[in-house]
This record gives C-alpha cells, structure tokens and sequence, in this order.
C-alpha cells in the first residue's frame, strides 16, 4: 500500500479523500490555490503545496505544478477525484511518466472513453446499446442535416463533456445554430475542446448509472444502480440507490449492470468508474450515455447500501491489490438518498450566489452523512462550484429514507448565501418524487415557477434577531473580556459584550 | 430599547430591555420574559416559559440573518424614509443577474433592440447565462466590458423603452 499521496482537488471531495486516507494509514498532501490556503481540506491535510491563483487554470488545471509537487513531497500517487483534471488522459500520463501511479483507470480506457464518438464506438461493438446519434467535426450546415435526420427534439452535447457543461436541448431546427454556438464556447472552455455532437432526446427519461469497480488482475464487479433523475440545469441535485424504476423490474436490472460490465471490458478498465445509462421510462429502452472514468460525486449512496468504501476500494486498485470480494458477496441494502446542497437560488433560474458563509451548522443524527469542505467563515466564490455540502441518509426503506433527509435538511443551518434546501424539501415532499416516478424532467415541468414558500416572520424570529442586537449594543464598554474565544460569533463587534448569564 | 426590522417588505417593531438576568420583550401587545441559555458560535438559545427556542443568528452589517425551526429569516434594520426612486424618462438600468464575468457585449450604444435579445453573455462557474432585452427598445448607454468582473445587481446596461 502506498505510504502517501497526493490529492488534486479541493473542496468536499479532497476532505473525503482524506479521511480515507487516515483510515488505510496513508499520509495525504494536498495542493490548493491563493484562494484555498484556509480551507478545510488544507487544515486537515498532513501536507499542504501552494500551485497557483485563484482561477482553476492557474491552479487545480496547472498539471505540471500538481505532478511536481507529488514528486517533491515524495508521494507515491495521485488521485486526482473528479472534474479538474480527473478526466485528463494527458494528465494521466504525465503522472504515469513521472514514475508516480494514477489512481483511476489507465490514460487510453480515459482517452476511448473521453472521446463521445470513440466511447460509442466501442461499446457499441460490445454489444452496449446506443442512442441515435450524429458525431460531427463539419460545419453548421452538415449538423442542421444531421439533425433533420435525426428529428427534433434533440440534444447538443460536447465530444470531451460531462456534468452538462455544453450540453442544451433543441426543440426546434430555428434554435440549433445559436445552441451549437453557446454549446461550443462553453465546451470551450471547460475542456479545452469545443467540438460538438447530437443525439436523439428521450421525452420521458431516467437517468440511470452503474457503478463498476475493476482491479489489474482482471476482476470486474458491478456494485449495481444509482438513479440521478433528479436535476437541474442538466445537474444532479438528488440521488438515490436503489432506483425505484428497477426495483420492480429485477431482470432490467441484470441486463443494465451487464451491459456497464461489458463497456467497462471495452476499454481495458481498472479501477472505479460509472456507467451511466438514459432510460425510456415508456418503454424500458436504456441506451449508454457515457462512461466516467473516475469517482462521482454521488458515490457516498453506494457506499451507504452495499458497504463498500469506494475511495478505499480506488486505492487499493491503484496499489495493484485484488478485490476483495466477487459479485455473488456484494449487495445493496436498505435505500440512501443523497441531496446537493448549493449556494444558489432555486426561484431566480438557480443562479449561484456567491459571498461569505456567516453561520454553516451541518446536522447530526443516525445514519446521517455529511461531506462538505467548507465551514464557517469560509466564501462562495464564483472560481469554483457552489457545492456547499452533499447531505446523505440510509434507511431500510425509501419511505424513511426521504423522511430521514427532510429531517436533516431543516437541521442544517446555513446562513449568509442564499441556498437550496427549501427548494431540495419541496421536491422530497412532490408527490411525483414520492412514488418514485421520478425522470430527468421533473424539476423543470412542475418546479419552474418555484418560489420558495412564504412563512409568516414568527415572533421567535424577531426576539432572536432583537437579542442578538441588543447583546451588541449593551455590551459593557470598559473592561469587557474579549471574545476572542468565538472569533465568528455574530456578536463578536469591536464593541464586545459579555452574557450576563 | 425598540428596534425596527424590515421582513419580506413589512416592518416590525419589537422592545428589549433587561429585566434583572432577564429579558423583557414587546411585541404590540405580546409580552415575553425570556432567559439566555446559550449564545456561542452564532447560536442563540433563549427560554420563554418551558420552551427553549434555539436559533441561528448571523449579522451582516444592518441585515441580521436568522435560522429557525428549519427556515431562514432575513431582517434588516428598518430605515424609517428610505422611498426607491423611480427610473428617470422611461430609461431603466439592466443589471447583471449573477456575479461573474463579462463574456461578450453583443449590442453597441444606440442600438434598437428587440424583446428577448441577447445584450449582454455572463459567465460564472463556467456556466453561460444571457442577459437579455426585456422589452423593445434602444440601448442608451453600455455599463460594462468584456472581461470585466461584475457583482449581481450591478448595472449592465441603460435601455431606454421605445
């Protein structure tokens, strides 16, 4: 196993990279930016590499900076999470040049898959079922024909994408020019690769993915479904394990986890990676979307029904150990939703809102699960993801599990950015949500007009907000003890108070 | 000591005094006796009869933030002749609706403009927003770059209705 590793990432996922590592004893060093020198994933880190400014592209995309600081600090690894660089085939290499092990899946399984068209190549010759779809490098014209053949409504997506960066539905032929124009600079942007293709959109679909985990001795084991229908922005915002959809349908299950297993094979995979899958819920078509070659963001719901941890179990491929278990020992038991929790608001077309976070007080409670990289103190800033914290519960049924999570919810105090927890309550409470009849177009069709419910100020409110004023202001002027113990207390003013309690 | 907060456009009124290790609180014709359990970290727990009410209380600068019983408050601190001032002859400031960052100015001074185009292309966390003409009319002034960083509410752009 290895003695220490880098993490290039930051935020939640660096935190919980981290506490993997202090479980298996290995030491973690991290690299961060001007703007993360105070972060949590810092202050935990055993150590701790400045790489660059504030913007991603002179810090957590700077891949020589990142592989250098590795070498420096002596690490064996690099496990690079997700976004940023996880989906780098370059950046794989570098660090396979360096002498140094990736942990994730060799540079030509991310190479095959990053690339739409060659990922649907090969899993197409696996067996793996497709969407229609048009790959296209000509100009707007050859696309506009395409998409005549294709028929309307239909996707633009970039070639190099993920988590719905480029990505926009067209409903009609008079909006593809513009789309293809927005999509490509975005695409641009985010991965450095603005070309572009189009596929056939399913009106009524579930987005359904499956998580694979392979190690370098040639085992491969599924740890079945996530269902991610819930989504904003072409985002997900709630997800679940087990997938109410394939509860009911134990044989589509089968075919779905096989199929994931046969793109995996496709493309000589080892490590974690997700398979995900659009479903027709008319019809029960599923049709490959992509494969991602690294962890996902909502990995903490399979870890919570088949007690598997997937970052140790990424660590462990890396370092060239076996699975420890075959498909027959693996399981998925009980039902755990996870919800993101974003600076942003939901009633203003979920723009992110950015600032400093007054008061952040994450709940507790059995079978409860908090990732987050940010505390109080701490800024929403508008260089990275507004993902303040991703809230997950574990029950024995769906039932209790969404119960559990509104639970949680309205324990979790945030204050100072606007955020979207009544929005994520609203949804858990939507009768649609409850049933579990849940597809990708839930939220827009019945939340596009959603305003956050209106409650009457109570008088608790008002005596809360008058006391904490009237502890500034009465505060003794002379000889007061400082409150230097409470430095992010809302009454810790130059004008110091003491509670006279 | 009365204070005066401003909720969801209303006013409040409330009056706090000390009342020996207590407080006394008035609210029109509501009176509550309240203890301090706890004020730390931005928590404040107070009691008032056999109830402990635990509340999450953050300031910034006049707007005090409260969390409750699961919701947020947002009160700030009522200015009694505080009156908007309307927009001067039929022109009106189009502002940005996130903070980030000036992609591409798409209309120059001068130009008429048609419902729904795009004036101005933002983007934060690389993602694209446009912002677009609410109604028919003539761009009268450019506020903003491309390039420049610029704060939600901040004033893109004056578009005078046709």
């Amino acid at each position: 196993m290895f003695k220490r590793i880098l993490i290039a990432n930051r935020g939640e996922i660096a935190v919980r990279i981290i506490r993997a590592c202090r479980e298996m004893g290995i030491e973690a060093v991290v690299v961060y930016s001007e703007a993360d020198a105070d972060s949590l994933a810092v202050q935990l880190a055993d150590r701790a590499v400045l790489i660059g400014t504030a913007p991603p592209n002179d810090s957590y995309l700077r891949a020589e900076r990142i592989v250098e600081a590795a070498r420096r600090t002596d690490c064996q690894a690099v496990h690079p999470a997700f976004g940023f660089l996880a989906e780098n085939a370059a950046f794989a290499e570098m660090v396979r040049e360096a002498g140094l092990t990736f942990i994730g899946p060799a540079p030509e399984a991310i190479r095959a898959m990053g690339l739409k068209t060659e990922a649907l190549s090969r899993v197409r010759a696996a067996g793996v079922p497709t969407l229609p779809s048009y790959a296209g490098e000509g100009l707007i014209a050859d696309f506009q024909q395409a998409a005549d053949q294709l028929g309307y409504p239909l996707l633009v997506k970039a070639a190099a994408g993920g988590g719905g960066k480029g990505m926009r539905v067209v409903r009609a032929a008079a909006d593809l020019a513009a789309a293809l124009e927005a999509s490509a600079r975005e695409a641009g942007k985010a991965f450095a690769d603005n070309r572009l293709f189009l596929e056939r959109y399913i009106e009524s679909a579930r987005h359904i993915e499956i998580q694979v985990l392979a190690d370098s001795h040639g085992n491969k084991v599924h740890l079945f479904e996530r269902e991610c229908s819930i989504q904003r922005r072409h985002q997900k915002i709630i997800e679940e394990s087990p997938s109410p959809y394939l509860e009911a349908r134990p044989e589509l299950r089968a075919a779905m986890c096989e199929a994931a297993l046969r793109a995996a094979q496709s493309v000589d995979y080892t490590n974690a990676g997700t398979v995900e899958f659009i479903l027709d819920a008319h019809t029960g078509e599923f049709f490959f979307l992509e494969m991602n070659t690294r962890l996902q963001v909502e990995h903490p719901v399979t870890e919570a029904v088949t007690d598997v941890d997937l970052v140790q179990m990424q660590l462990r491929i890396a370092a060239g150990e076996p699975l420890p278990f075959r498909q027959s020992d693996l399981y998925q038991r009980g039902h755990a939703i996870e919800c993101r929790i974003y600076a942003e608001d939901p009633a203003a077309g979920f723009l992110p809102s950015t600032g400093d976070l007054l008061c952040v007080q994450p709940p507790s409670a059995p079978h409860i699960r908090v990732d987050s990289g940010v505390r109080t103190g701490d800024t929403i800033s508008i260089h990275y993801d507004p993902m303040i914290a991703k809230l997950i519960a574990h029950a024995g049924s769906r039932a209790e599990a969404i119960r559990r999570l509104d639970a949680a919810l309205s324990a979790y105090t945030i204050l100072g950015v606007t955020t979207n927890i009544a929005f994520l309550r609203d949804v858990l409470a939507q009768p649609e949500f409850v049933i579990g009849n849940t597809t990708t177009h839930l939220v827009e069709q019945v939340f596009a007009e959603w305003q956050p419910p209106f409650a009457p100020l109570p008088d608790s409110a008002l005596i809360a907000a008058a006391l904490s004023a009237l502890l500034q202001s009465s505060a003794p002027a002379v000889g007061a003890a400082p409150a230097a113990s409470d430095p992010f207390s809302p009454w810790a003013y130059p004008d110091n108070f003491r509670v006279g309690v | 000591m009365e204070f005066r907060f401003e909720h969801a456009k209303t006013q409040h009124s409330i009056r706090a005094e000390r009342d020996g290790e207590s407080f006394r609180l008035r609210i029109g014709e509501r009176t509550y006796l309240v203890d301090l359990v706890r004020a730390a970290g931005g928590e404040l727990a107070f009691r008032i009869g056999d109830q402990v009410v635990t509340a999450h209380v953050a300031r910034d600068g006049e707007t005090f933030h409260v969390a409750l019983g699961g919701q947020t408050f947002t009160l700030s601190v009522a200015k009694p002749n505080t009156r908007r001032s309307a927009a001067a002859g039929g022109a009106a400031n189009l502002n940005a609706t996130m903070h980030g960052q000036v992609v591409r100015v798409l209309v120059s001074e001068g130009d008429a403009v048609k419902r729904g185009q795009p004036l101005v292309l933002l983007e934060a966390m690389k993602m694209e927003m446009r912002v677009a003409a609410p109604h028919d009319g003539r761009v009268v002034r450019l506020l903003c770059s491309a390039g420049e960083v610029v704060q939600r509410g901040q004033a893109l752009l004056e578009l005078a209705e046709d």
